[in-house]
């Protein structure tokens, strides 16, 4: 049930993220869904989804360096952060997601400034308009998406990412 | 060390290695998968990948699904008195006049023995490399390989038939495009006054400016304008010549005559709108040479 979930989850994220993509605007929604499946079921998910949504989503859109897999991978680094600091409640999306967001471009960033070094005002003026667009909307995006999530979550009794301390309790009290 | 700490360090270190490894393995084959990967959602999963444009254009028609009847033929009255306003109006509105600029250079595209137009839609974009390229929805099945040019119209340049880019993979329904404006894109380019050719992108040493195409090894003894229009050589296979790829902004050397270089370099601006492109015209060469 979990990895159908899952499978789902990513599966509409993927399609939402093109089909904005077509209309030109960078929402990194892949990336929210990866945070969120790292802290709210475990951070190997996260791992897995990350290279399977990041390698496609290359594929897709035949970018060099395998640029957005790196940039998910960070992603479930600070999903465990997060989680082990206790920064699971849905007011800590807010930041949490512009973060993601950020980390998600920043690839971007980097391919552009060494690609073309001697034009970086002219990289700030095309990329900064897209990093803020998407960190804003990333920031408003995440906790939507735990709300949501979390409410179906729990009407068909999987992990939920506000009670992702819990489980980690757990988790830890079962290996010790 | 306890029993149950080492295996959670076991756990975790052979977690770390198994993805250590499938990165480096990821990347190591990275070319090979995305090749085979384009084929394989190109070609079974096009249905799926066609949803976001689909999807687009399916929320905009159904959008009149939910107003009522008599909505409706209120909407419609009102449509229709606004549709005398506008074609009372249309002489005066110059969007339209370029779009029917556009259409009719269309109708209008030179007829060439050697190759058969046909329209396509750009199904995918990547927004964070918009310019770069693209995907169109034919492939194939419409005789589309790699190496097809891709053409477009501007309006700042009636008449013309512009270069937007080459196809650079082909799958059965669906093409990739690499753009003019991709670092990657390498072709011959002629001008048509100093009637001299170039090579696009041909020398990596060139500087990449955002939004301008690189040409290099100009002749030293043509004379150049700014503004002069270039145009495909026709040197390569697939891509017949005389397609307007832009205008010359610059060279790069400025002192020409003390400059210890065979050949001279400079910038195009790309005549594509790659900015605002949705329909596309590939050139499907009837009779392509084989290298």
């Amino acid at each position: 049930m979990l990895y159908l979930y899952m499978l789902l989850v990513m599966l509409i994220l993927f399609w939402l993220q093109l089909l904005l993509g077509c209309l030109a605007l960078h929402v990194p929604l892949c990336i929210a869904g990866i945070f969120y499946i790292s802290v709210a079921y475990s951070w190997r998910y996260g791992i897995f989804w990350a290279v399977l949504a990041g390698f496609s989503l290359d594929l897709v859109y035949d970018r060099e360096f395998l640029m957005t897999t790196v940039s998910f991978l960070p992603a479930v680094l600070f999903a465990e952060y997060r989680l082990r600091r206790d920064a699971v409640r849905l007011r800590n999306c807010v930041p949490a997601g512009a973060v993601i967001a950020l980390l998600g471009i920043i690839p971007v960033w980097a391919y552009k400034i060494i690609t073309y070094p001697a034009y970086t005002v002219t990289i700030f003026q095309n990329l900064l308009p897209a990093t803020i667009f998407a960190v804003c909307l990333n920031a408003l995006f995440l906790p939507f998406l735990v709300m949501v999530l979390d409410e179906t979550g729990e009407k068909i009794k999987l992990p939920q990412f506000t009670k992702a301390g819990k489980r980690l309790i757990e988790e830890r009290l079962q290996y010790n | 060390m306890p029993k149950s700490k080492s295996r959670i360090f076991e756990k975790w270190n052979s977690g770390l290695i198994i993805s250590a490894l499938l990165i480096v393995i990821l990347a190591a084959s990275f070319q090979t998968l995305r090749r085979a990967w384009f084929r394989v959602t190109n070609n079974f999963f096009y249905p799926y990948v066609e949803v976001p444009a689909q999807g687009k254009y399916a929320a905009a028609d159904e959008s009149s699904r939910l107003y009522s009847k008599n909505e409706l033929a209120a909407k419609i009255t009102k449509l229709e008195t606004a549709n005398r306003i506008f074609a009372s109006k249309v002489a005066r509105f110059g969007e339209l006049t370029v779009e029917n600029e556009k259409l009719r250079t269309l109708l209008k595209l030179p007829k060439r023995s050697d190759c058969n137009y046909i329209a396509a839609e750009i199904i995918i974009r990547d927004p964070l490399f918009w310019k770069e390229g693209f995907t169109v929805n034919r492939g194939t099945d419409d005789g589309v390989i790699a190496g097809t040019p891709v053409l477009c119209f501007n309006p700042q340049y009636p008449g013309q038939v512009i270069l937007a880019g080459v196809v650079k993979e082909a799958a059965r329904r669906s093409a990739r495009v690499m753009s003019v404006l991709d670092p990657r894109f390498r072709i011959s380019a002629y001008f048509e006054s100093a009637d001299t050719h170039g090579i696009i992108n041909g020398d990596s040493r060139q500087t990449l400016i955002p939004d301008e195409i690189n040409i290099s090894f100009l002749s030293k003894q043509s004379k150049f304008t700014p503004g002069e229009k270039c145009f495909t050589s026709g040197f390569e296979h697939q891509i017949p010549g005389g397609f307007l790829i832009g205008s010359l902004k610059q060279l790069n050397s400025k002192d020409q005559v003390f400059s210890t270089q065979l050949y001279l370099s400079g910038k195009i601006i790309p005549a594509a709108p790659l900015d605002s492109l949705n329909f596309v015209v590939l050139a499907i060469t009837k009779n392509y040479r084989l290298l």
